[in-house]
């Protein structure tokens, strides 16, 4: 929208509640920015800043959606008269282009929830009397916060500052309380890593492995089959470095240049031109390079520290061949003169990538299963739709070692209901599926198992009898019996679900034990089975197509969905329990396309 | 007291005051004409231009039109209850006064008006109306002006010829009405132009271009709020008609005005509380005597209040007493929400009421992290 818009009635109300307040003068009247297509709205704000270094009244340029009160308010401080530092809750505060009167440096004023999206009335106002006086009120107190030093204060969660990203490359890794106590046991402060691309997805790299600088292995990363399969030829080697804190330029801005970095790194006395120089010499080949510096974090404001993050760099790249230094000897010392004049004689910006820690807790922290489950080896016999639907939920809830066992293949009548996709028909439903879970999982080691379990021999597969969570989706009487002849050496968790015609009732029976108790299964479950193969009796069941004479089974996928939904819950209930045995049904409770819940029935 | 006095006293008064910029500017966008009259306004005034050109039996005595009035110094409001908006043009012809008495003058112009806007248009003592749907056009004829100057209102046809220069007061009230001080300077610069009066049977002088010429150097002395200040009290006289007399009114009214509003006022609400105290003050003993004070044209020497009675002029101050009053009490509010409903009472609804005290809830550093949310929609 070059053209500017009508100013509406309620960008005026919302701009006149500002007028005639003692606390705010307004610097001008909303025009449109044709750039950016918002109002721009200048003003001086007084806040609360007393014994610190911020004036009283500050400048500031505050942008409004043409759609106002809907759309967002953005709030930037002005090249002259504001704040020139970055602080906390607040994007890196660079001059921006010098047409613009306004800084980079947006602020964060929303809360927690609202950044979530919700809209929560009593968190931000969103009537148009009301939502840019509530924005400059919050700018007010974001300023009084900042004066006292109060928007990072001790107790509440901790924020990495703004690092300006261009590249769309991404490095992710995977860093906990574990890995946390043993770098604190190495003593190396730099070294190299070994950087795997992500298969399917060139944007990201992941960290596998972590060497000395002299070569020696210090530790790998415990990632799933999708990293641990890149063959090694396909790792590329970088530099990492290790300092003691986040390096920070006052008041929270991230370094942007190699002299601020430098700057930074010298008031925790770490020797980064010393460090660059060493790898230097290990990275003369033309190409840049990329690197991590890490930092020790701690969850909350003044807490003490728990993991390690990790920032990735693009290197400048390095004095090589003839490129450098020209009419002088080509010694290490005159290259090493070029590399660090190119680095640090004039701001050289870093070009940051984007990193993130895919730990299994942090990649997991918008909804993880319990521990229990998450810790357990699982054996899905079953790779069906609701096998396969069962077993996504988990994955993505944090299963992270899974054995899948199943004889059938992928068929194109399959997929109305079934997780996989028409490039995997033909193939082993098990292979199929567990090639699926790893591109949804960096954590899952998964193992298919292309065969069926009632064929299996006395003595089991070693992956079966390591599981310690048995989930059975083959709704097969022969499985259940041949699960009964396996005899674990502990106690395991059985779960075994089914559902009868169109998903209408779903079955869950959960055992613990060292060998599945069929008797008391048939004892508690079969006069449910009973019910559903009477209803099965009365319904006409459809068939594959033409030439088949075998009829299919009847249930859409929004039902398997929902019946997969429900397994995982008693799952996860059963988990905790731990039961001797218990039995669990859910009906559908109105007719077929009448949804009104499920009636739950539990023994 | 002495000019530091003054100077001080100003300071302090400035301090103390609420000038509701943001108020006054929306105001202001709800009383200027609207949007569709100001349209219709261009398409009558380029559809007249044109006839008149073209007109075969006029053509060779025909020189220029231009607009003037309140719409071309931008300080004319929108009229109340959707009644018709008064457009004033001057129509500039080669018509020799020594040759054509104000009746002939007139009646050549009424085979064009036949033509072009029959059963639309009748005669009044100087000029034509001519009624369209949303407005009134007041076409005005002047007889040749010196030789030497017709090439300049020649010019001011052409400046004139293309719409968009057609400039009505759209929100630009901030802007200079002329577009180069040497525009300016010739027109200031130029003779009165001769008027035929039908009723005196004799032709008068005119200078509208001199009031307009008056009223751009007043607004860029009052910091370009003196057109706004000019309409917000024409809007009080609307929003009053109740109580005050039939005249002043319109440009004798606008004369006054302009006479009291001080220079060099920093907003739109101190120009109107000064000039309605200047009026008080200023016109106190005409009141008191039932007078009326004799007020010169700008570019004419001509009392643009004669027509105006002694006693109407007493009630009319009367009100403007109480006015300035109520003005002064809404400027010196400590807050929007105290001075608000004051400004109403002055200028009526189109005054924007002020929001009931905001909310003090705001921005609220992270505790506690994502967790613990209580209502709310997510997908």
């Amino acid at each position: 929208m070059k053209q500017a818009p009508e100013l509406t009635q309620d960008l005026r109300l919302g701009r006149r509640a500002l007028d005639g307040r003692a606390d705010v003068v307004l610097l001008g009247d909303l025009s449109w920015d044709p750039e950016t297509s918002v109002w721009v709205l200048p003003l001086r704000v007084r806040a609360d800043t007393r014994e610190s270094t911020l004036p009283e009244w500050t400048d500031w340029y505050v942008f409004i959606d043409a759609n106002y009160p809907l759309g967002s308010i953005d709030v930037h401080p002005a090249k002259t008269g504001s704040i020139e530092d970055t602080y906390p809750h607040q994007r890196l505060n660079t001059p921006g282009p010098a047409t613009q009167p306004w800084r980079d440096g947006r602020l964060c004023l929303q809360t927690g929830r609202a950044s979530l999206g919700f809209r929560v009335e009593e968190e931000e106002a969103r009537d148009a009397a009301g939502r840019l006086e509530w924005y400059v009120h919050a700018l007010q107190d974001w300023l009084a916060a900042a004066a006292r030093g109060q928007l990072l204060a001790p107790g509440q969660p901790f924020e990495l500052p703004d690092l300006p990203i261009r590249d769309r490359a991404r490095v992710v890794f995977s860093e906990g309380p574990e890995t946390f106590a043993r770098w604190n046991e190495l003593p190396d402060s730099r070294g190299w890593a070994e950087l795997v691309p992500l298969p399917g997805n060139p944007r990201v790299f992941a960290v596998r492995a972590f060497y000395s600088f002299e070569g020696r292995w210090l530790f790998s990363v415990e990632w799933g089959d999708l990293l641990n399969r890149v063959p090694r030829r396909r790792c590329v080697r970088i530099p990492w470095m290790r300092c003691k804190e986040l390096p920070l330029l006052p008041v929270h801005a991230a370094p942007t240049t190699w002299q601020d970095l430098e700057r930074a790194a010298k008031a925790q006395h770490w020797d980064l031109r010393g460090d660059l120089m060493a790898f230097a010499e290990r990275l003369r080949d033309g190409t840049r390079h990329l690197c991590l510096v890490g930092f020790p974090v701690a969850a909350k404001v003044g807490e003490p520290a728990v993991r390690t993050h990790w920032w990735a760099a693009r290197l400048p790249s390095f004095s090589h061949g003839d490129v450098a230094p020209r009419g002088y000897a080509r010694t290490k010392q005159n290259r090493q003169r070029y590399d660090l004049t190119n680095l640090f004689a004039k701001p050289l910006p870093v070009d940051w990538l984007r990193t993130d820690d895919w730990a299994p807790e942090e990649l997991r922290s918008r909804g993880a299963l319990p521990e229990e489950l998450r810790r357990s080896w699982v054996l899905l016999l079953g790779a069906g739709a609701l096998g396969a639907a069962v077993a996504e939920m988990l994955v993505r809830g944090g299963v992270s070692r899974l054995v899948v066992v199943d004889p059938d293949i992928v068929e194109g009548g399959n997929l109305v209901r079934h997780t996989l996709d028409l490039t995997e028909v033909g193939v082993s439903k098990a292979r199929a599926l567990a090639e699926r879970l790893r591109s949804i999982s960096p954590d899952l080691q998964v193992h298919a198992l292309a065969q069926s379990l009632e064929l299996a021999p006395q003595q089991p597969h070693w992956l079966v009898s390591r599981c310690e969570t048995v989930i059975d989706c083959t709704a097969s009487n022969d499985v259940l019996h041949a699960l009964a002849r396996i005899t674990w050496e502990g106690p395991r968790l059985f779960f075994s679900a089914s559902f009868g015609v169109g998903a209408r009732r779903v079955l869950c029976f959960s055992a613990t034990g060292t060998s599945f108790p069929v008797e008391a299964f048939w004892a508690q479950c079969g006069k449910w089975i009973h019910e559903d193969y009477k209803e099965l009796l009365r319904t006409d069941l459809p068939r594959e197509g033409v030439g088949c004479w075998h009829p299919v089974f009847p249930a859409r996928a929004d039902d398997v969905m929902l019946a997969a939904a429900i397994t995982v819950k008693a799952l996860v209930r059963s988990a905790t329990l731990r039961p001797i045995t218990r039995v669990e049904t859910y009906s559908r409770e109105g007719a077929d396309d009448d949804f009104q819940g499920y009636a739950k029935w539990t023994a | 007291m002495g000019a530091g006095n003054n100077r001080r006293a100003h300071r302090d008064f400035r301090t103390m005051t609420l000038p509701l910029h943001r108020y006054f500017e929306d105001f202001l966008h709800d009383i200027r004409p609207t949007p569709s009259q100001i349209k219709e306004m261009r398409e009558g005034h380029a559809r007249l231009r044109e006839r008149l050109q073209a007109d075969t039996a006029l053509a060779g005595g025909f020189v220029s039109m231009f607009l003037q009035g309140s719409y071309r110094r931008f300080t004319a409001v929108r009229p109340k209850d959707d009644s018709r908006a008064d457009v004033d043009l001057v129509v500039v012809t080669k018509m020799k006064e020594s040759e054509f008495s104000p009746a002939q003058a007139m009646s050549c112009f009424k085979p064009f008006l036949e033509r072009h806007y029959k059963g639309k248009y009748r005669q009044q003592g100087r000029s034509f109306g001519i009624e369209m749907s949303r407005i009134d056009m007041d076409l005005v004829i002047t007889a040749a002006p010196m030789e030497a100057e017709a090439g300049t209102y020649g010019e001011l046809l052409k400046a004139e010829a293309s719409l968009s220069s057609l400039r009505l007061d759209e929100d630009f009230s901030s802007e200079p009405l002329f577009k180069s001080d040497r525009q300016e300077e010739a027109l200031w610069k130029l003779h009165p132009l001769r008027i035929p009066d039908r009723d005196l049977g004799a032709w008068q002088d005119t200078h509208p271009l001199a009031q307009l010429s008056w009223t751009h150097r007043k607004n860029d002395r009052c910091g370009r709020h003196f057109v706004n200040v000019v309409k917000a009290l024409k809007w009080w006289r609307l929003v009053h008609l109740e109580s005050l007399p039939k005249r002043p009114k319109s440009y004798p009214l606008e004369h006054l005005l302009g006479d009291c509003c001080p220079d060099g006022i920093d907003s739109i609400a101190e120009g109107v509380v000064r000039t309605l105290e200047a009026f008080v003050d200023n016109y106190a003993l005409h009141a008191a005597a039932k007078i009326v004070p004799s007020a010169e044209d700008r570019g004419v020497k001509q009392d643009v209040m004669a027509r105006i009675d002694g006693n109407d002029f007493a009630a009319f101050h009367e009100q403007a007493k109480k006015a300035a009053k109520l003005a002064r009490k809404a400027f010196e509010s400590p807050d929007a929400q105290t001075a608000a409903p004051l400004w109403r009472e002055l200028f009526g609804g189109k005054f924007p009421s002020a929001p009931e005290g905001g909310s003090k809830k705001s921005f609220t550093p992270h505790e506690g992290g994502s967790g613990g949310v209580d209502s709310g929609r997510f997908a």
